[in-house]
């Protein structure tokens, strides 16, 4: 009985003097996926650890709250809509940035007047728009990765392909030549392309687009047609894989790796995992090049307007009032150009183009002159609406129909316009 | 005496009749009450009437999604249930080495569905694929299986009742092994012929059986997820939509609650119309005897 005292008020002390510890300590809780946390506190790369300073400086203590990207989505909308959540910062990728996420973030134009981040035009303008909400700022980029065009250099020069492509005509072009039999009968094709990601980026190289910021079909336009009529001929000429609208992004990481897609539409950062001889054959590793992708000659364009992936700190509506200054320091601090420097030799994808452009960066990043040119151009693929899940199946559909030759261009189109305005609707 | 054991009874039943309200009754009945909201996950709950299943009633992809599933399972009950009762017949012939064969069979039922799916994924891959690598050296060439919008579906419910049918061999095969010999002798005496004894005995005497059977793989076929998701995602172009995907896209993809829960009253209320007709014809016929 004495042992059992002993043990129960060795544990209440204990309890008591962590509490009072824990007390005497600020925390802030940041919602995030575990790569948002690694390049912060440089768990690779440079391993340059941001987050000490700033805990120091404000004697706060930093706990990142991990999740798995799968189910953050879900996580985060079933936290916003509570009366109270434990997280005083939030991350939030591009395709949430629509009006019932944004509506529940807090805006940060107060706090901009107050305490403004240093040099806030050098961050990409088109990411800071998306994430504008009713005229106020709703939250900061602080992670992003363009999309470019990655090609197998073996594969070009194997095929007499003499340079990377420096138009969309040239890309088309490429295609058609990268597309042969292998020696060990293995099919090479000479475009990847993930549904419908990268048509709409094809769209966008042809000079048109499916949505506008200000909410205008134009997926009916003749520059969209003219895109997908590109892509049909492609598709017949056997230069895109059969199924290649059944295929992940995944599995065209696996197509890339055995040497059997010459080019595709990815991230930029996706160049190193290419080149990695530890996940690709040894035909593959150190062949994978990039360039930004380059635009049709009828558009006058030097590039297409990429896609752009960024993820953006933000500010739940119902986070802790009393962290609310303390959550803004931290993203302010984070977005500031000598911390994305940092973050962005741990390998964190910066959201200013002068890190792009850092020769400190681009000595140790093989894309990085690519990514600097095309996260000029780059922007999202949608403006922010709920139905935007919708609106990838209905052009997917369309599209897709279009594009294996099932269906009219023009026709496919002018449904996949019509279907869409009518969920905007 | 006889009243305290009731008693006893109900209280050591108690507590699983209670788990079965908390983790069955009670989440489908929450499924029922959104069903009549028009809940999007991190929205206000507002009560619409009727008005989710009306938008889930009018739209085109949830008819094509029910027609696939009627087709889907008429197919693959009818293959499952027909194949089982036909290799449970082989295997109550007895052959060498029996345990081996029976082991051989039920095989595919031991293996987790996203598995097997996953194997067949690679099985069935157009370009490395070794179905169409065989299928190229002999000269047919090679086909779209998963992908080809006619083939895809019947792609689908061919890895579906390969790992499903041992299912309806080892109920089957259990019961044959169970049934009277001296009936099978009296017939034999009578000079019944191999089919009449199937006709006339076998087939009446598994009847019970065979009716359980259907009506669990009517039940399991009708909500088929796992193979289709891992083999397909519902694709190419919806056409290996079935409902429980359809489910999916509206519940996890649009987010829409409120229509993920219409479609899944809607398919309970199915299932339990179709299961009720078997079950009460197997009443019927019970009462009759």
């Amino acid at each position: 009985m004495r042992k059992i005292a002993f043990l129960l008020a060795t544990v209440v002390v204990v309890l008591c003097g962590t509490l009072a510890i824990g007390q005497g300590q600020k925390e802030l809780v940041v919602w995030c996926v575990a790569v948002h946390r690694d390049v912060a506190i440089g768990a690779y790369g440079a391993k340059i650890d941001v987050v000490s300073p700033f805990e120091k400086e404000h004697g706060v203590s930093i706990r990142w709250v991990t999740i798995p990207w799968t189910g953050m989505e879900e996580k985060v909308l079933r936290e916003l809509a509570l009366p109270q959540t434990e997280a005083d910062i939030i991350f939030i990728v591009d395709d949430w940035a629509r009006p019932d996420v944004l509506s529940k973030l807090m805006p940060l134009d107060d706090f901009m007047t107050a305490a403004p981040i240093e040099d806030f035009e050098g961050l990409a303008p088109g990411m800071v728009s998306a994430l504008i909400y009713e005229g106020k700022l709703r939250g900061i980029p602080v992670r992003a990765n363009v999309q470019v065009l990655h090609y197998n250099k073996a594969i070009f020069a194997k095929r007499g392909i003499e340079h990377a492509p420096r138009t969309f005509e040239e890309l088309i072009e490429a295609a058609k030549a990268a597309t042969y039999v292998r020696e060990d009968g293995a099919r090479v094709y000479g475009l990847g392309l993930k549904v419908p990601e990268d048509i709409i980026g094809v769209i966008r190289a042809f000079g048109g687009d499916v949505m506008t910021p200000d909410y205008q079909v134009v997926c009916d336009s003749p520059q969209a047609i003219a895109a997908i009529k590109a892509l049909r001929d492609l598709y017949n000429a056997g230069a895109l894989p059969p199924d290649f609208f059944m295929l992940q992004a995944a599995d065209y990481e696996r197509l890339v790796g055995q040497g059997l897609v010459a080019m595709v539409f990815f991230g930029d950062n996706y160049n190193l995992r290419f080149n990695d001889p530890t996940r690709v054959s040894p035909e593959v590793a150190g062949q994978m090049d990039v360039v930004p992708i380059p635009a049709s000659e009828t558009t006058g364009l030097e590039l297409a307007p990429c896609k752009v992936a960024f993820w953006a700190m933000a500010i739940p509506n119902n986070a802790p009032r009393e962290n609310r200054d303390l959550a803004w320091e931290f993203i302010r601090y984070l977005a500031s150009p000598q911390v994305q420097l940092s973050m962005a030799l741990n390998g964190n994808g910066p959201t200013r183009a002068a890190v792009l452009a850092d020769p400190q960066y681009q000595v140790g990043v093989p894309y990085a002159w690519a990514s600097a040119l095309a996260i000029n151009v780059a922007r999202r693929l949608w403006p922010p609406f709920a139905q935007v899940s919708q609106a990838y199946d209905i052009l997917a559909h369309e599209a897709v129909l279009a594009i294996t030759g099932q269906k009219d261009p023009e026709q496919a189109m002018k449904d996949a316009a019509e279907a869409l305005r009518a969920l905007l609707r | 005496m006889k009243r305290i054991v009731r008693d006893q009874g109900f209280v050591l039943v108690a507590p699983l009749i209670l788990l079965v309200l908390l983790i069955v009754l009670l989440p489908q009945l929450w499924s029922i009450i959104l069903s009549f909201t028009d809940y999007r996950l991190g929205a206000p709950i507002v009560f619409r009437g009727l008005n989710t299943y009306k938008t889930v009633l009018k739209d085109p992809q949830f008819w094509n999604a029910a027609e696939r599933n009627l087709i889907f399972v008429v197919c693959v009950v009818s293959l499952e249930v027909g194949g089982g009762l036909l290799i449970s017949l082989l295997l109550f012939r007895g052959f060498r080495f029996q345990k081996l064969w029976v082991a051989l069979v039920l095989a595919p039922y031991a293996i987790s569905p996203a598995v097997a799916a996953a194997i067949w994924k690679y099985l069935l891959d157009y370009s490395m694929g070794p179905v169409n690598w065989v299928l190229s050296s002999i000269g047919v060439g090679r086909l779209p299986w998963l992908f080809n919008p006619s083939l895809a579906l019947v792609s689908v419910m061919v890895v579906y009742v390969w790992q499903a049918m041992p299912f309806s061999v080892i109920i089957l095969y259990s019961a044959l092994i169970a049934l009277p010999r001296e009936v099978y002798e009296a017939a034999s005496l009578d000079g019944a012929t191999s089919f009449q004894c199937f006709r006339y005995v076998t087939l009446p005497l598994l009847s019970p059986v065979l009716l359980v059977v259907i009506i669990f793989r009517l039940i399991i076929s009708f909500r088929a997820f796992g193979h289709i998701w891992a083999l397909t995602r519902g694709g190419p172009m919806f056409k290996t939509e079935l409902l429980s995907l359809y489910l999916y896209r509206q519940g996890f993809r649009y987010w829409n609650f409120a229509m993920a829960s219409a479609v899944g009253t809607l398919m309970l209320i199915l299932t339990l119309l179709i299961t009720s007709y078997f079950i009460y014809d197997s009443y019927k016929r019970r009462f009759a005897q």
